[in-house]
């Protein structure tokens, strides 16, 4: 149990869109303090609507959404970077401190840049960036105010294979020795059976639990995807997110 | 050189256009006997302008200054305005058609009142500058932090920035290619406005600005010195369009398309 890091408990959360479209049916999630848990689950299946009612961008409409802590310093990691265009990524990564008001903000940004691999590029505006290190910037913006509860929303899903993969095992480094609570979701199993502590999967709308896999392979390396038992588990995900979606192999 | 290259590469087309117009208004006028009084040709208007050399750039420093005052006025304050319309949205629901009506009435209808509000001289040409082009900016500025991205504003939500914070760090910035947009219609019409304001708000004699050249000289058919007059004043047009764009060119060549 890690101390700084909070639980999420979300006890019967009902959420509906245009007051009768069921988007999440009675959903009832135990987070522990300190994992990286991933919602894996089809499109549309409510995934993202899960985690921004966990990050506060919505309510739901029924049950509720606890912390074990007051308010937990939280950031997101969009599907997309937001970055500021006008802004350097050093000035793009600065922000959550500077709306902090918090001063002395050139160490840690130094820091969180050369966590993430932007040292030479913390000049450079987005557009000068490919999308592989617009991603990155997005990340260490989230990362740099030393949030307690990360919220990621497919952030590689756009990217190409390789510089997902590569970006997947920069993630896993910079959560290694974190006391961060994270909360991903994804499309790609393979990427959820990389990072996750333990992977949900979410049935088709509305969503519920289908199936929860605890992953434990110790230190997360690349060749970690070539092993018998990462590509075990990936099929027997996968085969329960075919279930959740009414159909099978 | 490469600078110079560009450069005639984007001026000799219109430098082409204003040649044949010149060319063909000198032809005309001496083909079909036009009279001076009905339209001088442009040797004459150019006569004209060198006659009177300090008395006409003496006026035109004159407008110039009516129409920057006024410029600055109608920019500065058809950004506040358009913010502070876009911050209260009770107040945009309020003003904002009201604010039409600094489009609606015309110039020339409330001219005289202006005289009467704000005296002889100065202050009521640069009211007139103000009035006639402080609305592209009210409405460009509006329209710029209307469209803001919403994701970024769910950025600043998340991050807990107050309405001022995300107005300066988000809001602002991100409007400023629209907002350039209305400055620079708002450049052409202050020039208009500040004109119009002359034509009755302003003093004769020696401290005449532009527009009182004009009216002074129509009433001596000097059609030559209004035409003089008037290509003066279409160049102090250009010449803040210019600087506007100039301006917008140096805020936004770094980040924005239109100008990279």
């Amino acid at each position: 149990m890690n101390l700084m890091a909070p639980s999420v408990i979300l006890r019967d959360v009902v959420k509906r869109f245009d007051g009768d479209v069921d988007v999440v049916d009675h959903l009832n999630l135990e987070i522990s303090a300190g994992h990286f848990v991933v919602l894996l689950g089809p499109t549309g299946c409510g995934k993202t609507t899960v985690l921004r009612m966990v990050g506060g961008l919505e309510q739901p409409d029924q049950g509720q959404i606890d912390f074990s802590q007051a308010v937990p310093q939280t950031s997101f990691c969009f599907q997309e970077p937001r970055l500021l265009p006008w802004r350097t990524v050093e000035q793009n990564v600065v922000l959550p401190l500077e709306l902090a008001k918090q001063t002395e903000t050139d160490r840690r940004v130094r820091e969180v840049l050369e966590l993430v691999g932007l040292t030479d590029a913390a000049q450079r505006l987005p557009a000068a960036l490919s999308g592989g290190m617009k991603m990155r910037t997005s990340l260490a913006r989230a990362l740099v105010a030393d949030p307690k509860l990360l919220l990621l929303d497919e952030p590689f899903g756009a990217l190409d294979e390789v510089t997902r993969f590569r970006l997947d095992e920069d993630v896993a480094r910079l959560m290694r020795d974190r006391e961060t609570t994270v909360l991903m979701v994804t499309h790609s199993i393979q990427e959820a059976v990389f990072l996750a502590d333990e992977v949900i999967v979410l049935s088709s709308r509305p969503a519920c639990i289908v199936k929860r896999f605890q992953i434990d392979f110790g230190e997360r390396v690349p060749e970690l995807r070539a092993t018998p038992e990462f590509a075990a588990m990936t099929s027997e995900i996968y085969q329960s997110l075919l279930a959740g979606m009414g159909e099978s192999l | 050189m490469n600078g110079f290259f560009r450069m005639w590469f984007f001026l000799w087309p219109p430098m082409l256009v204003v040649a044949f117009l010149v060319v063909g208004w000198q032809v005309l006028v001496l083909m079909m006997g036009v009279p001076p009084y009905m339209l001088p040709s442009p040797w004459q208007v150019g006569e004209a302008l060198l006659e009177q050399p300090q008395r006409l750039l003496a006026a035109s420093s004159r407008t110039a200054i009516a129409m920057l005052m006024g410029f600055l006025c109608s920019a500065i304050g058809g950004v506040v305005l358009g913010s502070c319309l876009t911050l209260v949205p009770l107040a945009r629901r309020g003003i904002y058609p009201l604010t039409l009506i600094l489009q609606m009435v015309p110039l020339v209808a409330i001219a005289p009142m202006l005289v009467v509000w704000f005296g002889w001289g100065i202050p009521s040409v640069v009211a007139a500058a103000c009035i006639v082009s402080i609305f592209p900016v009210i409405a460009s500025t509006l329209d710029g932090l209307q469209s803001v991205d919403p994701g970024l504003k769910e950025l600043f939500r998340i991050y807990g920035a107050g309405r001022m914070k995300t107005w300066m760090l988000l809001g602002f910035p991100s409007s400023l290619p629209s907002i350039f947009t209305g400055l620079r219609i708002a450049a052409g019409l202050a020039v208009i406005g500040a004109i119009v304001g002359e034509f009755v708000g302003s003093y004769g004699g020696d401290s005449a600005p532009l527009g009182s050249v004009i009216t002074s000289a129509l009433k001596q058919t000097r059609t030559d010195v209004v035409f003089a007059a008037i290509i003066l004043a279409a160049g102090l047009g250009f010449a803040l369009f210019g600087m506007v764009n100039l301006l917008g060119w140096w805020c936004l060549r770094r980040w924005h398309t239109s100008v990279r």
